[in-house]
């Protein structure tokens, strides 16, 4: 939430775009910084090998030129960025890297969810699978009430009618729904 | 006349009365809830409208993008949490007279300054269009190129304070457009050895992560904010007469509105931040802006939501798309087969046309639906935030997988996504690297082709349109650099 219009009304001072693009300089911030530019130090490193440039054919031509072009633009760009960041270092100002780290992990969890439920779709089945996910996730969340669990089975159905009953986008029939009888498993695999 | 009512036919089918109707009130919708906002809307709704036809898969994503801003306005009236990130200077006035008691006046204002932004944005751009459908066709290689490496210029000036970063995220977009098979001698470019990264990275994948998925790991691992509208109690529709009576605000800042949508890479934030910073210096309220002033509600108001139909310019006559949202709606033309560009004005003229009458039934859809169910849609802002998030993790799987049904695809996705909370956490601007991407691939197809009728450099900018282009570009960087002379001069003087 935004704090009190801090910018516009009490300190009454004039208005400056800086406010709203300017973000504190966080340790967490020097380190990502660094990270990627070693990156991009790698990336430049593997220029000529995994991008190739010919002989005597025009610059417009050589298959490496935009690959070299963006890698050396992350280079100039950001060496520049660590400079200021030396420039600002006194001036560091939460979050730490650790801190900061630590959040990046905890939604490293909701990563190995969303891959989990990729890889059961194909097999259990969108609508099984979408309600099953939902519902779990509800309890993991901390939500014990019965009202969310309805909400999550009610979203779950919702999405599954919208995107493949309806919008018919192309996610497979769950491996599963072949052992369904005859007379389901048709519109299982169209619809479900 | 006849141009008029040939586009009118073209939207007088069902099946685009649908899309215009799920569009405005989707987008409402989705921008009244604080979190989601259109780019993530249209990214998961991206691979389910190319099965549509390009007209109605158009104008469902303009309606989300268009109709989301008047959603997005509630919750930053109601509970001081701008719904859509251009709605930031929407909470300065908006929720200060909420404070006061004028939560109804407030919207009410908002609402009918956001229709007449919409509007005159609307009208002026059809006005315009003989003018840009003359102009168009003289862009060729070198002017795209040009004007597309002013949008990545612009990009990245406009990040201030952050351009540094913004330049960085940039190049990364232009590189990871380069991943995978190259089209002239068919040699891999940084994929590694690896199968999986012959074909590339695909633009909606990364958008995918960096909006969708990025937006949901954010939201759970965050917490949960209890809110509660306030009660509305009045009259929606007098907003509109009270905005119809301050012309000198209204005007000018959909003018800027206007401008700034024309203009690849500024975006509604700059507009809304310099319509209201005039509405500020000539409404003779300026000492209460801040503090509940409706002229400065009126003038931000106005100025984001003229901004949609002015950003389709340059991705209509150029195929040059300005920000994220315009840049996901390029990827429903190629998958029709329609090149946006200097052709599609010659050729399709009401093709163009129909997409404007499109965006101006939606702005009255909406600005119609809010009238009558805004007390109803405030409750939305008392969804949890973490209960939100695993719903958009459930439904970024949709705009993924459903692209060609890989599971390397969400995969990167989620790569993507772990990038854009980071960037997110830190502060760090997330489009340009989406314009690096469509940008970078532009230029690395016109560059080529304009070349081979280049002998010197100076050939490169002998026509007029590349000459002007060229200029802009020099002036735009040393107004820049200029710039960057005064602020440091003046942290000198303040140190």
């Amino acid at each position: 939430m935004i704090q009190e219009n801090e910018i516009g009304g009490k300190s009454n001072r004039a208005l400056k775009v800086d406010d709203y693009f300017v973000s504190p300089y966080s340790s967490a911030l020097v380190w990502f910084g660094i990270c990627t530019f070693l990156v991009a130090v790698f990336l430049a490193s593997q220029l000529g090998v995994q991008a190739k440039f010919f002989d005597n054919m025009p610059l417009e031509k050589q298959p490496g030129l935009w690959s070299a072009i963006g890698i050396i633009g992350m280079l100039i760009f950001g060496f520049f960025q660590i400079v200021q960041f030396w420039f600002h270092r006194n001036g560091l100002q939460a979050p730490g890297f650790v801190s900061e780290a630590l959040i990046w992990l905890r939604a490293a969890e909701y990563v190995l969810w969303f891959m989990a439920y990729v890889y059961l779709v194909p097999v259990v089945g969108y609508l099984p699978t979408t309600i099953g996910f939902l519902m779990l996730m509800t309890w993991r969340l901390g939500y014990r009430h019965r009202l969310y669990f309805g909400f999550a089975a009610l979203s779950g159905l919702l999405i599954v009618v919208i995107f493949k009953s309806f919008l018919q986008v192309k996610i497979p029939g769950g491996a599963l729904y072949e052992y369904l009888p005859d007379m389901v498993r048709s519109f299982a695999i169209l619809y479900l | 006349m006849e141009l008029l009512l040939t586009s009118l036919s073209a939207l007088a089918r069902i099946d685009v009365a649908i899309a215009l109707l799920i569009g405005s009130v989707g987008g409402v919708i989705i921008g009244a809830i604080p979190g989601v906002g259109p780019a993530i809307a249209i990214a998961i709704l991206l691979p389910a409208t190319f099965a549509l036809e390009p007209i109605v898969g158009l104008t469902l994503l303009l309606g989300i993008y268009g109709s989301s801003m008047y959603g997005g306005a509630i919750p930053a009236i109601l509970i001081n949490a701008p719904g859509t990130a251009v709605n930031a200077l929407t909470t300065y006035d908006g929720y200060p007279m909420t404070k006061r008691g004028e939560a109804t006046k407030a919207l009410s204002l908002a609402f009918g300054a956001s229709f007449c932004g919409a509007i005159i944005s609307i009208v002026a751009l059809m006005c315009l269009s003989p003018v840009l459908a003359a102009v168009a066709p003289m862009f060729g290689s070198r002017e795209i190129f040009l004007a597309a490496l002013l949008g990545m210029i612009l990009v990245v000036v406009t990040h201030r304070g952050q351009a540094l970063a913004a330049g960085a995220l940039l190049c990364f977009g232009i590189f990871i457009n380069t991943v995978g098979l190259e089209p002239i001698r068919y040699t891999q470019r940084y994929t590694f050895e690896q199968a999986w990264l012959a074909s590339g990275i695909d633009l909606i994948v990364v958008v995918l992560g960096l909006f969708a998925l990025s937006q949901a790991f954010l939201l759970l691992v965050g917490k949960d904010e209890h809110n509660k509208p306030p009660a509305l109690v009045g009259r929606l529709f007098d907003g509109l007469r009270d905005v119809l009576r301050l012309p000198k605000i209204v005007l000018p800042s959909a003018g800027f509105g206007v401008v700034m949508g024309m203009i690849p890479g500024v975006g509604e934030f700059l507009a809304q931040f310099f319509s209201y910073s005039l509405a500020r210096k000539t409404s003779g309220n300026g000492k209460n802006f801040g503090k509940g002033a409706p002229e400065g509600l009126i003038a931000s108001e106005t100025a984001n939501n003229a901004v949609p139909a002015a950003a389709m310019i340059p991705l209509l006559a150029l195929g040059i798309p300005g920000e994220a949202l315009t840049a996901m709606m390029l990827a429903v033309f190629y998958v029709h087969n329609v090149i946006p560009g200097p052709q599609l004005f010659a050729n399709d003229f009401d093709f163009i046309l129909s997409l404007y009458m499109a965006l101006l039934i939606l702005n009255v859809l909406a600005f119609a639906f809010l009238l009558g169910t805004t007390k109803w849609i405030t409750q939305v802002v008392r969804i949890p935030n973490r209960f939100l998030g695993m719903v958009i993790l459930i439904l970024s799987f949709v705009g993924v997988f459903s692209l060609r049904n890989s599971i390397i695809d969400c995969a990167i996705a989620a790569a993507f996504g772990m990038l854009g909370l980071m960037l997110k956490r830190l502060n760090l601007p997330i489009v340009p690297i989406i314009l690096g991407m469509v940008l970078g691939g532009i230029m690395e197809v016109k560059f080529r082709t304009s070349m081979a009728r280049v002998q010197t450099p100076f050939d490169f900018i002998e026509r007029p349109v590349a000459q002007v282009l060229f200029a802009i570009i020099v002036i735009v960087l040393v107004a820049h650099i200029y710039s960057l002379f005064r602020a440091k001069k003046s942290e000198d003087l303040e140190a």
